[in-house]
């Protein structure tokens, strides 16, 4: 009996398995189909479009990286008296208010929010909350204070709100100091395959887009009525992708609306940063995954991919519970129906693919972008994937005990930037 | 001293796995150690066409759609010039 409960459980995680691996196949696939077609018919946007924009720059101790930000928010290309500029400096300990005050001094469409240590520091959704009540724009963008933005970004961004379906959009991320270490580039291989390939497919094939929390934004009057970033979630995109999903309205991804990014530099921070995606992730697939399936605003292939990315951190409990249950089934070989053999090959097909970015994702991400000594360093993606095991099984657990005991345990761990994206920069600018 | 069949077999194994090792990732440390990927891509900008522009545009090729018509008129004139001499 014991035995043919574990085949059971097998089987079906197995099938969840499979299931990630067809639609990362779909995925590759679809950005290959369209990336020809592309080269064939290059089509001309317009970009006519030009409402009033807010841009929302959440930053709490971030003086080694606010003023390159705001500098470069001064270069955009986007007309002045259509742009507005608001810092929220969430109770910074350093310099950060100071130099967001000069920059509004000195230019009078950025404006600067302080807040005290009383309200501030508890977490990006509640600062970027704050600066909402003073935004007029009928467009609400938000960029991260690391961030290092194209001059014609905007405009980029902005066009696609032409279309009222529209809700919401979201810019490609590129790593800024992808030469730095390992974990860096590693971080910019996962980046690839996500924003290259699995962003970019999951729009032409209008799927569930993800809005990823910064290079990004909503139509104001939209934001409002969905009672903007919800403070309790710790992946607030996410919530509010789902949230625009069910309101009937659509996020487009602009592949070629692109932004730098200083990534996480170390395996701690990568730890930290993780954790809380993934933690808030599952938040996120328990709040919204029934509400997604009873949605009559979605259609069928949107509901299944909804699921499959609401459940995304899970993949690696997963693999780890198959290994768990795969291992005793292979060595005691009880099974009759079910070859220990293929058992055994199944489980470790998924755990040599991966999940996070699968490798055939990155590999065409990469051949995309033209870089192909990058994908040299697919192979240590592997490490990447066994190092999410802990760190995603770490946080379910912990979400489960929140849950259990009633304590809320949403702590906001911040990603600390050390500012090392400059040097890049000014190599980028003076190349 | 001629191995046992299981020594073998377990020493043909970790050579295989360690063959295997080095084949899968001899590739990223080559890369490591002297990389030869350019680093962060310069993300792409390029000047962007506003509404006064495409206003102007627009003249231009009204303009040019005038420039156009005239010609039109000028050669209808030509062909009917030899008709004349007819």
């Amino acid at each position: 009996m014991f035995i043919e409960v574990l085949e059971i459980l097998f089987l079906f995680l197995t099938a969840v398995m499979v299931a990630y691996l067809v639609r990362h196949y779909i995925f590759t696939l679809a950005v290959l189909k369209n990336s020809q077609k592309k080269k064939a018919n290059p089509s001309f946007e317009s970009t006519i479009y030009k409402p009033t924009v807010s841009v929302l720059i959440p930053a709490r101790n971030e003086e080694r990286v606010i003023g390159r930000l705001l500098q470069r928010m001064t270069e955009l290309a986007y007309p002045k008296d259509r742009l507005q500029v608001i810092v929220i400096d969430d109770a910074s300990r350093d310099e950060t208010g100071k130099i967001a005050e000069q920059y509004s001094k000195a230019y009078n469409y950025i404006k600067v929010i302080h807040r005290s240590e009383r309200e501030g520091g508890r977490g990006k959704a509640s600062a970027l909350n704050a600066g909402l009540r003073y935004a007029d724009g009928e467009v609400v963008l938000c960029f991260d204070a690391d961030y290092y933005p194209q001059r014609d970004i905007v405009e980029k961004l902005v066009k696609e709100f032409a279309d009222p379906k529209v809700g919401a959009v979201q810019g490609r991320v590129v790593v800024l100091n992808e030469p730095q270490n390992l974990v860096t580039r590693l971080v910019s291989l996962e980046r690839i395959g996500g924003y290259r390939v699995d962003q970019e497919a999951r729009d032409k094939l209008n799927l569930i887009t993800q809005f990823g929390g910064t290079v990004g934004g909503f139509r104001r009057q939209l934001l409002e009525k969905l009672g903007g970033w919800d403070g309790q979630m710790l992946a607030e995109d996410t919530d509010l992708t789902f949230r625009v999903y069910l309101a009937g309205y659509k996020v487009k991804y602009v592949l070629d609306a692109e932004c730098y990014e200083e990534a996480v530099d170390s395996w701690r921070a990568y730890w930290k940063q993780r954790y809380r995606w993934a933690k808030g992730h599952m938040q996120c697939a328990f709040k919204y995954s029934l509400k997604l399936l009873k949605s009559d605003k979605l259609t069928f292939a949107q509901k299944i991919d909804g699921i499959l990315l609401l459940n995304v951190y899970f993949m690696p409990i997963i693999v780890l519970v198959s290994w768990i249950v795969g291992i005793p089934l292979f060595v005691l070989k009880f099974s009759q129906w079910l070859s220990p053999f293929w058992a055994a090959m199944l489980i470790s097909m998924y755990s040599v693919v991966g999940n996070f970015a699968p490798f055939y994702e990155v590999s065409v991400g990469t051949y995309l972008d033209g870089r192909t000594h990058a994908q040299w360093l697919i192979p240590l993606l592997v490490f990447a994937f066994l190092y999410n095991i802990p760190i995603c099984t770490k946080a379910f657990l912990d979400l489960l005990f929140s849950k259990l005991t009633g304590k809320v345990g949403n702590h906001w761990e911040k990603t600390t930037h050390s500012g090392n994206g400059n040097s890049y920069i000014i190599k980028l600018l003076n190349h | 001293m001629i191995p046992s069949p299981n020594l073998l077999s377990m020493i043909t194994v970790f050579f295989g796995i360690l063959f295997f090792l080095i084949l899968t990732f001899l590739p990223s440390i080559v890369e490591l150690k002297k990389p030869k990927d350019p680093g962060p891509r310069i993300i792409v900008e390029y000047d962007h066409i506003y509404l006064s522009d495409l206003e102007n545009r627009k003249s231009e090729d009204g303009e040019l759609k005038a420039n156009v018509s005239i010609l039109g008129e000028i050669v209808a004139i030509l062909t009917f010039l030899p008709d004349l001499e007819s």
